[in-house]
């Protein structure tokens, strides 16, 4: 198992629409997370405003089309463009997704679930590893949210928990996801979490989706502030395990008022500074 | 081939998931699927098969908006219809390397709606998607960075160095004045060359009305003369072509091949010829 990550506190997915954000309440922001392919092979003014963003907080790359998931080895040149970038604003890790987004002939260009068997946990947590050792820092994975539930031999968290057991990478647990995939599939989520090696969880997401009414299913949007629901699910986490850092997800309906993604901002630090126990043992958090 | 194969075809295929409904053997035969890996997509609720693929068209309307947000826009206000029939009509094919993030999506557009909307709509999409191209371009940002971080540019017509057009410029040629603004599928009919130029930050790219001549010369400035001989081959009055030269030097449109960009760029520029997108 990969070495404890450095602590990030409460971070907030950077998105052009919250620049603005970012600069005037840069105080309340510990960290801040990037869309890897906004800045990958993007031109070097792009890449100037990414490495003054660097200057100013941590921030960690998080990647939407490695599709590690797909057959064969991820390609040498995104590898290496990742590489490149990671180095360039020193970030302390990288992520992406468990998942797949495109096949030899189509590109998806969504997080599509994977089929969850042995097999292919074995053959992703052997790809993470060489992934990991080609960027030179730690590699954390993401848990997606997940429409077709496929009729696979594993649940989502025991394959979670395999892809695991065969590499030293750690997790990037979403809860909005988790809560998202538990409501639309029938699953408990506390039993994902008896599951999942949460000892290797060393980044949360936060976010809010839409509630699925009427039989319908709940959709992970990134379009409101984080619901209770996961509130209580960060909480149960942080009653297991440290966690290094959480990040708050905004992909659309940007607030004209500030006020809610800060004070989500705020909620989640505070809950990262409060010493939490479970069954009488403190996790060791001051 | 096997599941991911088999469910990306659900996805994107209205026949593949007729099939899984319909016809399971054959979908099984076509991704040479084992019984075990039918099973996984045979034993899945319908319904996230229905949500997934309005997904994977979602992210497709945002990929296209995100370069040719106006173009979408005017789309989904006058041809929602069309719209809609190219966001299922598209499977989205994956390009390797940089292309990861490239614009081959808006290319397509551009290409689907040429003939199906108004003549001025398309050229509209055409200039939007040169725009957006070039703002996109590293080779481009390095030339536009190279221009910021040098002195002012040696002028004169007689000046040393055989001269092309800068990496950061494209020139096109439109049937409608896509410069002037308003709807796009409502631009006056006037045949329009355009001078587009990569700046460093914002605005990543200026856009300049100009004539047949300053075309014509731009032509010319193909790393094969120097300027004297730029001057000759444009013919007409050589002092005011030699002047109009001067300017493009001065701007930096136009470069000395000894000059900065040289040290930066080892591809020969391929934006010396305007492109005809009107």
């Amino acid at each position: 198992m990969g070495s404890r990550l450095r602590e990030l506190g409460s971070g907030l997915g950077y998105r052009a629409e919250l620049a603005g954000v970012v600069g005037e309440h840069a105080g309340r922001i510990d960290w801040l997370e990037v869309i890897t392919e906004h800045y990958l092979f993007a031109p070097a003014d792009l890449r100037e405003e990414l490495g003054e963003l660097a200057g100013r907080f941590p921030v960690v790359p998080h990647g939407v089309e490695m599709s590690i998931g797909s057959a064969g080895e991820v390609d040498g040149v995104y590898l290496d463009a990742l590489a490149a970038l990671v180095d360039e604003i020193d970030a302390p890790w990288f992520s992406d997704h468990l998942c797949f987004t495109r096949t030899e002939d189509v590109l998806l260009g969504l997080l599509a679930p994977l089929p969850r068997t042995r097999d292919v946990a074995r053959e992703l947590g052997r790809k993470a590893r060489r992934v990991q050792d080609a960027v030179g820092r730690p590699f954390l994975l993401e848990n997606i949210t997940y429409y077709v539930d496929l009729a696979t031999p594993l649940t989502e968290a025991q394959f979670i928990a395999e892809v695991m057991e065969h590499c030293d990478c750690h997790l990037l647990l979403d809860l909005a996801n988790l809560d998202i995939n538990a409501r639309n599939h029938g699953f408990d989520p506390l039993g994902f979490l008896d599951v999942i090696p949460v000892e290797r969880v060393a980044q949360v997401h936060l976010a809010g989706g839409i509630d699925g009414v009427a039989g319908e299913m709940s959709l992970d949007s990134h379009g409101a502030a984080v619901p209770e629901r996961v509130w209580e699910l960060l909480d149960e986490l942080l009653s297991r395990t440290a966690v290094p850092a959480t990040l708050i997800e905004r992909d659309q309906n940007f607030p004209d008022d500030p006020a809610e993604l800060l004070a989500d901002l705020d909620r989640a630090r505070a809950r990262l500074r409060r010493p939490l126990a479970r069954d009488g043992v403190a996790d060791g958090r001051a | 081939m096997g599941v991911r194969e088999a469910l990306s075809g659900v996805l994107t295929r209205a026949e593949d998931l007729a099939m899984l409904r319909e016809n399971p053997a054959a979908l099984r035969r076509r991704y040479g699927l084992t019984e075990a890996e039918l099973a996984m997509l045979a034993g899945a609720p319908l319904t996230g098969f229905h949500v997934t693929r309005q997904n994977v068209r979602r992210k497709l309307a945002r990929k296209i908006t995100s370069y040719l947000p106006a173009t979408v826009a005017e789309l989904e206000a006058s041809h929602p219809a069309l719209l809609a029939g190219f966001l299922a009509a598209t499977v989205r094919r994956p390009q390797p390397g940089e292309g990861v993030t490239g614009s081959w999506e808006a290319e397509r557009l551009v290409a689907w709606i040429d003939g199906r909307v108004s003549a001025s709509l398309s050229d509209f999409a055409r200039y939007e998607l040169a725009r957006v191209s070039l703002t996109t371009d590293r080779r481009a940002a390095g030339a536009a960075r190279a221009a910021r971080d040098t002195g002012p540019p040696d002028t004169g017509a007689g000046g040393a160095g055989r001269l092309r057009v800068s990496a950061a410029v494209r020139v096109a040629v439109f049937d409608h004045d896509v410069t002037v603004g308003g709807p796009p599928g409502l631009l006056p009919l006037r045949y329009t060359s355009v001078l587009l130029k990569r700046g460093w930050g914002t605005p990543a790219v200026r856009a300049f009305r100009v004539g047949e001549g300053t075309v014509s010369l731009l032509a010319r400035c193909d790393g094969s003369r120097d300027a004297a001989q730029v001057v000759a081959a444009a013919g007409g009055d050589r002092g005011q072509t030699a002047a109009m030269l001067d300017r493009l030097i001065a701007a930096r449109v136009v470069l000395a091949t000894t000059g900065e960009e040289d040290r930066c760029e080892s591809v020969r520029s391929s934006n010396t010829h305007p492109s005809r997108v009107g």
